[in-house]
């Protein structure tokens, strides 16, 4: 597997395979590569961030629970010179699909950046406020609804 | 016999060479312009309109008001007439629909914002969530709008500036930038994103306990001139 390759279906592994704990091909490919590892790595961290963003918003329910009852698509935005991180927060896997994501920045991840997220998923473009991360809520047979929300960038 | 063909080649090659060098007939035409600006327009018509020729023979372009009067070959002419006629058309106009809507402020159900609501609660787990304020605004495309919303005891400013409206019907996406603020001015919200028609946004964002509670905008945009 190369690193295009892993780095899409990165999108949509489990923290599991995103920690190595799993035998499967995406595993196998982070073990040999230091920038992908570098990347689930972010990616990880970003899911931290969510569950704990998502805690102070003040769910009763787990994150996990409440991020189930949404459909996950996760879509890479590509940008014209470089791409550095797409994180999709899906606590289980292909349940709940969400998309951050960084325009311009250093060309591979690791790196501390503030710039403006955008993401782009079923359609929808939306930029954060300046310092703020963004997560899209595709909803499960709700094509009619969109939900987006805001929040501050580095908060672990 | 040779000197007869020699002189009819030499009237062809004199006969060719005055078509070629033979000025084109031009032509002036007047456009009245009614939802373009002339400066626009007559930087669309531009590449119709060869500048380049020798003196005498170069097409021009005059502005008067809403008046376009250009000068060029009437095949050019007839090209502009039709890319006038195809882009000299009213701006798209969107009417949106603003909520704002207040999380963990009611235990029960608010009809007024159902259909959101139950998005929400698939979601998030606040206690309840009821409208503050609703707010209709309209522009056309490349305009900003603003205007207060209010309901009950608290106020908000909110303000649209619709960037760019493609497509046409229920295909339709609405780009605009969004803000929203209290009745001191200090900004809630501050975003840019793309809507389709018929579907709503909802926006929200995580914020410090001691702000208050959450508050969430929903938008929805319609073309009114689809």
């Amino acid at each position: 597997m190369n690193c295009p390759d892993a780095r899409e279906l990165l999108l949509e592994a489990d923290a599991a395979e995103l920690s190595c704990m799993v035998a499967s091909e995406v595993s196998e490919h982070l073990e040999a590569c230091d920038s992908c590892r570098a990347l689930a790595a972010r990616i990880l961290q970003a899911q931290s961030t969510l569950a704990k963003e998502l805690a102070g918003v003040q769910p009763r329910t787990p994150v996990d629970a409440a991020l189930q009852s949404a459909t996950v698509k996760a879509a890479a935005v590509r940008r014209k010179h470089s791409w550095w991180a797409a994180v999709p927060v899906a606590a289980a896997a292909g349940v709940a699909g969400l998309l951050l994501s960084g325009r311009g920045g250093p060309d591979l991840p690791g790196e501390s950046w503030q710039g403006r997220p955008i993401v782009a998923v079923s359609g929808i473009d939306v930029e954060a406020p300046f310092g703020k991360d963004v997560v899209v809520f595709d909803i499960k047979d709700r094509p009619d609804v969109v939900v987006v929300w805001f929040f501050d960038k580095g908060d672990d | 016999m040779q000197n007869i063909a020699s002189r009819v080649a030499a009237i062809s090659l004199a006969v060719g060479l005055l078509s070629c060098t033979r000025s084109p007939s031009l032509d002036t035409r007047t456009f009245e312009l009614q939802y373009l600006e002339g400066g626009t327009a007559a930087q669309m018509i531009e590449p119709y309109v060869y500048g380049d020729r020798p003196e005498g023979n170069r097409g021009m372009i005059s502005l008067a008001g809403n008046l376009i009067t250009v000068r060029e070959t009437p095949d050019n002419l007839d090209k502009i007439a039709r890319v006038l006629e195809q882009y000299d058309k009213p701006s798209p106009m969107a009417q949106l629909r603003f909520k704002i809507i207040e999380a963990d402020g009611a235990a029960q159900t608010d009809s007024a914002i159902a259909d959101v609501e139950s998005a929400l609660r698939s979601l998030f787990r606040f206690r309840g969530y009821r409208l503050l304020a609703e707010a209709v605004l309209g522009g056309l495309e490349g305009s900003e709008v603003q205007q207060e919303a209010a309901g009950g005891d608290r106020r908000f400013g909110i303000r649209a500036h619709i960037q760019d409206i493609r497509g046409v019907g229920d295909s339709s996406t609405v780009r605009m930038e969004v803000g929203m603020w209290d009745i001191t001015g200090r900004p809630l919200l501050e975003t840019t994103v793309s809507v389709r028609t018929g579907q709503t946004v909802v926006l929200g964002s995580t914020q410090s306990r001691s702000s208050g509670p959450t508050l969430i905008l929903a938008v929805q945009a319609e073309l009114v001139n689809p």
